[in-house]
């Protein structure tokens, strides 16, 4: 493992909390919705 | 995709996509003359059940002794490795030392698959004092574990051969192969066909927006990772491995060390998954072939350790000739692999729009085309083609089946040497790297927390209904 990996690792157990933005939600919330979406209607017409 | 890449990886097509388009799309031209009734790949060796060695190789269709038609093969492989090193500035010498040591171990080890001790399902047929009934396929098996003995045993070996050991070079190329087979097992059955292309639409729908959406969010919310390593993490998981993680990591401008530690996270758990979730699904679904084979595609990380998995989980069904299991398994992470570029674009948007410092490289349209897997270009010119010729001339259905045969004898050989190359790159003791843990945590919850059962349950609701052997039509 390099030295680059050996920090980076490092800072992801000291490195400050990125809080969650609201595009994150909108942006994970509109993936779950439309994959739902698309496989109830995926499922329907198979 | 299991090559682990360096911190510096292009983020252009890579070297072995071109290699395999090109050497994929040479196999079907050459096999495309059995159309006229030529084998000019006749030569080649097709590995059969085994007690007497002399009779564990045969040619495809050429008059020759059978190891001659091993050699043959063995010398023609090498010599496409050597020639591919050689033109990547490696000397002759070693190059082709190189080559030579990972076809022969790929070849022997997927030979001695074939023992009747390992492979025999019919007590008729050999004298052996056990059987494992495990089929031919068993080979790929004996290949991982002769790769992960060589990478964990002998790493300097290893990484002196790690040149020539191209899991993504012999996966694609297979996979171009693949659709030579696909086209010649569900022609004149076009329902079947259709029935299984729709069915891996639900695949992207899948691995891009559900399980994306929750690693992400598991990765943000419960691990508390920054946005960095978050979306690399979850592309890794969630759609396909080495590759996705990569690309995204490019996407949002991540450090390079990060898709390069979630990618090495990738590829042991791929091989982890490969060696336990075929026996599983047996288990499990004793009757329901097509649902393990497309689970294989829906759960297994990287196309490599995938398809593989798909190679193993047919071998213990054992569903007879003319099956779709390994076609299906392809065809789902193939319909994956469509969306890598798509997915990374929509990232790189939000990403700038929202997350990156103003003033910053803007995003062009065309990194969807640079982050196209070419090889999917063959695998569906050799599918299409074929499928379009069948159904239009029907009378090329004999010399369909003879363009098979010969893609078939270098599409499995393909899978050995890349089962072998899935093992040799696979280090165990990553795992045991300091700072891995909440990394391996992730990955732990994500894969059997929620994946492989999400991907069970929708494999199940989608395929249940389609036998792994398609009904013959009669007009």
């Amino acid at each position: 493992m390099s030295n680059e990996q050996e920090d980076l690792l490092m800072e992801l157990e000291t490195g400050p909390v990125e809080p969650l933005a609201r595009v994150e939600i909108i942006l994970v919330g509109s993936c779950l919705a439309v994959g739902t979406l698309l496989l109830v209607v995926l499922a329907c017409l198979l | 995709m299991t090559q682990l890449p360096n911190d510096s990886a292009p983020r252009r097509a890579s070297n072995d996509d071109i290699w395999a388009l090109f050497l994929g799309l040479a196999v079907v031209g050459l096999a495309l003359f059995g159309l006229a009734g030529y084998q000019p790949l006749g030569w080649a060796a097709k590995f059969e059940e085994w007690v007497v060695p002399a009779k564990a190789v045969k040619p495809v269709a050429w008059a020759l002794p059978g190891w001659l038609a091993l050699a043959a093969s063995v010398a023609a492989v090498t010599s496409i490795l050597s020639l591919r090193l050689v033109v990547l500035g490696k000397s002759v010498i070693s190059a082709a030392t190189a080559s030579a040591v990972v076809v022969i171990l790929g070849l022997g080890s997927y030979l001695l698959g074939h023992h009747a001790c390992v492979a025999a399902t019919d007590d008729s047929k050999f004298v052996v004092p056990f059987r494992l009934g495990l089929t031919g396929e068993a080979g790929y098996l004996v290949a991982l574990f002769t790769g992960l003995a060589l990478g964990n045993l002998f790493p300097g070996a290893a990484r002196r051969l790690s040149m020539a050991a191209r899991t993504e070079l012999f996966i694609k190329t297979a996979i171009v192969l693949v659709g030579v087979s696909l086209a010649a097992k569900t022609l004149g059955q076009q329902a079947a066909a259709n029935r299984v292309l729709l069915r891996g639409v639900a695949a992207i729908a899948e691995a891009y927006l559900l399980y994306w959406g929750l690693v992400y969010l598991l990765v943000r919310t419960v691990f508390r990772f920054p946005r960095e390593w978050a979306a690399p993490l979850a592309s890794g998981i969630s759609i396909c491995g080495v590759s996705a993680a990569m690309a995204t990591g490019a996407a949002i401008r991540a450090r390079s060390g990060v898709a390069v530690l979630v990618s090495s996270l990738v590829v042991v758990f791929s091989t982890i998954e490969l060696v336990v979730l075929p026996f599983f699904a047996r288990w499990l679904l004793p009757d329901n072939p097509m649902v393990a084979a497309a689970w294989m595609g829906l759960a297994v990380k990287t196309d490599g350790a995938a398809v593989a998995a798909g190679a193993v989980t047919e071998a213990l069904y054992q569903p007879g000739p003319g099956n779709l299991m390994v076609a299906t398994t392809t065809l789902i992470k193939v319909f994956i692999d469509l969306f890598i570029g798509v997915w990374c674009f929509v990232l790189a948007v939000v990403w700038q729009r929202w997350f990156r410092p103003k003033g910053s490289e803007r995003v062009r349209f065309m990194e969807i085309v640079e982050r196209m897997p070419l090889f999917l270009i063959g695998y569906f010119l050799a599918f299409l083609g074929l499928m379009v010729l069948g159904n239009t001339m029907p009378e090329t259905l004999k010399g369909i089946k003879l363009v098979e045969g010969q893609t078939e004898a270098f599409r499995k050989p393909l899978f050995a040497l890349a089962f072998l190359s899935i093992g040799m790159a696979t280090d165990l003791r990553r795992l045991a790297s300091p700072g891995m843990a909440r990394l391996l945590l992730v990955y732990l919850v994500s894969i059997f927390g929620f994946i492989i059962w999400m991907a069970l349950v929708i494999s199940w609701i989608f395929f249940h209904d389609i036998p792994a052997i398609p009904p013959v039509v009669t007009p």
